[in-house]
């Protein structure tokens, strides 16, 4: 079930009046129950994938504590990571492994067999992809890294351990909880909290309004240009690719909003995602602001571990542990190269700004503070434009094509598309832009949390009118539903 | 909780009134439209009272001049094509119309393999046209509420009906005739010349497997005319560079009754001219004169007096 | 040492590590206070500190660490 359908409007509601009607004690069966229909709407072939997770997870966790002899704890820790990483790998990336294995068979043959062309096919497997499979086995792992670093105590409780990586509105993209943030909150009693259900209700409605009227609006023009790029030209190839960096963020960010939201209206709180993303100043930073739980995951359980083990290497442990680092974070959004490419360009980025640091520095003194944030925002939004020029396109070579039209032959004309709808997208990403100088420049102006009551209504009010008159119903699916 | 649901309660109040004057307001900017395509809309399914009215998606809109076929066929002619629209914004207009209004015929210009190809994509293009008039219309309801089941509770909001609508319309109120001008009778010409090219000429002569939805609609369609006694002619522009043989749809519309399949063979003198186009689908405004003449002059040899006489 | 006189020795090192003369650090400073101190210098320093005081810590003491003064304890117990 998808949070901008009818049906999570129509699911939402029941679940919020049953949660506050029945006691306190069972609420958390009443979430699990709930977040298990959820799952199953959309994804009931595949619910037995997340079962073996939480028993598999939910038992070596056990064990490991149980055991002091430190060989045993590695290997109940390496048993409920490899069911982990099993599944991971056996849905999301086996197809890919075998077609790149044939791939790298094939070249071996063509070199061996001049001229001999084969015309075997690798074969593919017909999967289903479990829902939010990425976002399950990362929590898992997380825990059970947790656990055998003996930083916390594992859940007795499995309905509760259940809960936790079963959450529906954390379910299908995040944000990654960790566990010690979640599992606590369970054993809370969650009162019924008028002001804590109003804010949960408005970050619901502005999530809506940022996918549904903004990433929606842009997806129809984003799509046109990148589906077809070699009908267009290098100009309208840059301003579609500008378009989708935004239509990503109010996709991902309006989800994440929306996450966040209908958990607050049952008084859990989950960890924030974004933090004005735009307002970076490096790539670096940017990613301190962007997919806030990805990031941190792989900097806790990659990057850390690596870049404390190879620390003698002075500064290339940096930069080989940020490589390796976003190579699997690039790689966690999907089994293809493009994916690679732009977890490549992060690393790249990343091991260059580090080792400019000082020089830079230096280069700052002499450019006023202003015009260094400018400077360093523009750099940034635009380096991320171009490595998701990658992330959106269907194979390397079609993001290769885009990017080396749009640097050698931009071309003097421009696509506009539909007047209609590029106009509506523009003041979409208006309305976007306004409102994030307003939070991080001016937070007194915030409209939906105004002083004035009256304010505050007709922002509502306004922001149900908008969804519905340049709302975009077509059931499309987040951006971040696949990885 | 008590407090909740009163907030929620006022709040919906407040945007049953704003949906209820901006509703107002629109649907009288749409009464009020000098031209353009809701103008465009509202005119074919609520006032047309021509003899021969004409459907079809943007080839139908730009090559066929109703003006050139008032003056040949002494009858009058109203073009209500549509770009971008198929068999669910046709079957919505046909069953508007004949409500009230029988034309002496109908001519229907479509793509040569038009049944072969699927519906799925088109009802929302049509649903997005339309929404509009679905509380005022009945009849096209159907097909609306093919999109979706909640789109009969969602059509109570007028806001939600224009969705996405403003620009085109308010734009007849700033600039007129971009979607046609009035004294055109729903043709809009397109002007401009394609750049010539070297493709080579591709023939159409293909088996495509019929859709049997496409077909399905396309059946519903026709008989709504034929059964109130207005035959149909369909036309098959001519597109550059392209020869039609034949096709399964052709085939199929050759045995229907009282649906006349207008002779398409001399399309190639209008195909292989790259001045005639603006571009690889539609002829330019002083091809799209030729091409009316033509076509008029083609019903006649087709006994065009005798057809309507027949079906009276 | 003093665990006053390592913090100061520590401070030093973050001067020149992260390039900025104006750090003052305090045992409850953590890297949220000081900008330059992400997990890509965060590297760069424990190097520093390990080579200056001559020690070697283990990761789970690194992973340990909330603020400097945890940090000052680690370098305490491995000199003292």
């Amino acid at each position: 079930m998808i949070f901008n359908s009818i049906n999570y409007f129509l699911f939402l509601p029941i679940v919020f009046l049953l949660y506050y009607l029945i006691p306190n004690r069972f609420r958390w069966i009443l979430l699990l129950v709930s977040s298990t229909v959820f799952y199953s709407i959309g994804g009931v072939e595949t619910i037995a994938v997340p079962i073996i997770i939480i028993i598999s997870t939910f038992v070596s966790a056990i064990l490991i504590e149980r055991n002091s002899d430190p060989g045993i704890k590695k290997r109940y820790f390496w048993l409920g990571l490899i069911i982990n990483l099993g599944l991971l790998v056996f849905f999301k990336y086996i197809n890919f492994f075998i077609a790149t294995v044939f791939d790298g068979f094939e070249i071996v043959k063509k070199m061996s067999h001049e001229g001999l062309v084969n015309t075997y096919q690798p074969i593919e497997l017909q999967l289903i992809v479990p829902l939010g499979i990425s976002y399950i086995t990362f929590q898992a792992i997380g825990y059970l890294i947790e656990i055998k670093r003996g930083s916390h105590i594992a859940e007795k409780n499995f309905g509760y351990f259940a809960t936790y990586l079963m959450f529906f509105p954390k379910l299908l993209s995040g944000p990654i909880e960790r566990a010690h943030n979640f599992l606590p909150q369970l054993q809370l009693e969650h009162k019924f909290d008028y002001d804590q259900v109003v804010q949960g209700l408005k970050r619901i409605l502005w999530g809506l309004f940022l996918k549904v009227a903004i990433a929606n609006r842009l997806a129809l023009y984003t799509s046109a240009v990148l589906d077809n790029s070699e009908h267009h030209t290098g100009t309208t190839l840059l301003i579609a690719s500008l378009f989708y960096t935004l239509q990503m963020f109010t996709d991902f960010s309006g989800y994440t909003d929306m996450a966040i939201g209908s958990a607050q209206v049952f008084g859990y709180k989950l960890t924030e995602n974004f933090n004005a993303p735009f307002s970076a100043k490096s790539i670096a930073d940017f990613w301190r602001k962007w997919h806030i739980t990805l990031s941190s995951w792989v900097n806790d359980y990659i990057y850390t571990p690596i870049v404390i083990n190879k620390r003698d290497w002075g500064k290339s442990a940096v930069v080989y542990a940020g490589m390796v680092t976003f190579l699997i974070l690039g790689f966690w959004h999907g089994a293809s190269w493009n994916y690679i490419i732009f977890g490549f360009l992060q690393g790249v980025i990343l091991a260059i700004e580090f080792l400019t640091r000082k020089s830079r520095k230096k280069m700052r003194k002499h450019i006023p503070n202003w015009l260094n944030s400018i400077i360093g925002m523009c750099y940034t939004f635009l380096f991320f434009t171009f490595s998701l020029i990658f992330f959106r396109a269907y194979t390397a070579s079609d993001g290769i094509y885009i990017v080396s039209k749009i640097f050698t032959d931009l071309g003097a004309t421009f696509y506009m598309g539909d007047i209609g709808i590029f106009s509506y997208s523009l003041i979409g990403i208006l309305i976007v832009a306004i409102q994030g100088i307003v939070s991080v420049y001016y937070p007194k102006f915030k409209l939906l949390n105004n002083d004035s009551r009256y304010i505050r209504f007709l922002t509502i009010l306004f922001l149900v009118v908008y969804i519905i008159s340049f709302g975009v119903f077509d059931g499309g699916q987040f951006i971040y539903f696949q990885f | 909780m008590f407090k909740l649901f009163y907030k929620l309660v006022i709040l919906f109040l407040a945007f049953i009134l704003v949906d209820f004057l901006l509703g107002f307001t629109l649907d009288s900017i749409i009464d009020k439209s000098p031209d353009g395509r809701y103008f465009k809309a509202q005119y074919s399914l609520e006032s047309s009272k021509e003899d021969i009215m004409i459907f079809g998606a943007s080839r139908a809109e730009c090559h066929i001049a109703p003006s050139i076929i008032e003056q040949s066929l002494k009858m009058t002619c109203w073009n209500a094509g549509r770009g971008n629209q198929t068999l669910p914004f046709w079957i919505s207009m046909a069953e508007g119309i004949l409500k009230r209004h029988t034309p002496k015929l109908a001519i229907l210009d479509i793509e040569a393999d038009y049944l072969s190809s699927g519906l799925s994509g088109s009802y929302e293009p049509s649903a997005g046209m339309l929404r509009p008039f679905y509380r005022e219309h009945k009849e096209i309801r159907p097909m609306i509420n093919k999109v979706s089941v909640f789109e009969q509770y969602f059509n109570y909001s007028k806001l939600y009906a224009y969705n996405s609508s403003y620009y085109y319309l308010l734009r007849p109120y700033l600039i007129k005739g971009l979607d046609g001008k009035l004294e055109d009778k729903g043709w809009k010409p397109v002007t401009g010349q394609m750049q010539p090219d070297n493709s080579t000429q591709t023939i159409i002569d293909t088996k495509r497997v019929l859709n049997k939805e496409t077909v399905k609609l396309f059946n519903e369609l026709i008989s709504n005319f034929t059964k109130k006694g207005c035959p149909v002619f369909i036309v098959i522009s001519p597109r550059y560079n392209e020869i039609i043989k034949n096709t399964s749809t052709l085939d199929y519309i050759r045995n229907m009754k009282n649906v006349y399949l207008v002779n398409f063979d001399d399309n190639i003198i209008f195909s292989k001219d790259y001045r005639n186009f603006r571009d690889e689908s539609h002829l330019n405004k002083e091809a799209a004169i030729k091409f009316t003449n033509v076509l008029v002059e083609k019903m006649i040899r087709m006994n065009i007096d005798s057809i309507v006489e027949q079906n009276k | 040492m003093e665990k006053s006189d390592i913090l100061k020795e520590v401070n030093e090192i973050y001067i020149d590590e992260l390039d900025n003369d104006e750090i003052v650090l305090t045992f409850e400073t953590s890297a949220n206070d000081i900008d330059e101190w992400d997990s890509l210098s965060h590297v760069m320093l424990i190097v520093a500190i390990e080579k200056h005081f001559k020690v070697r810590f283990n990761s789970s003491e690194i992973r340990g660490w909330n603020n400097v003064g945890e940090m000052c304890d680690s370098i305490f117990n491995h000199i003292g």
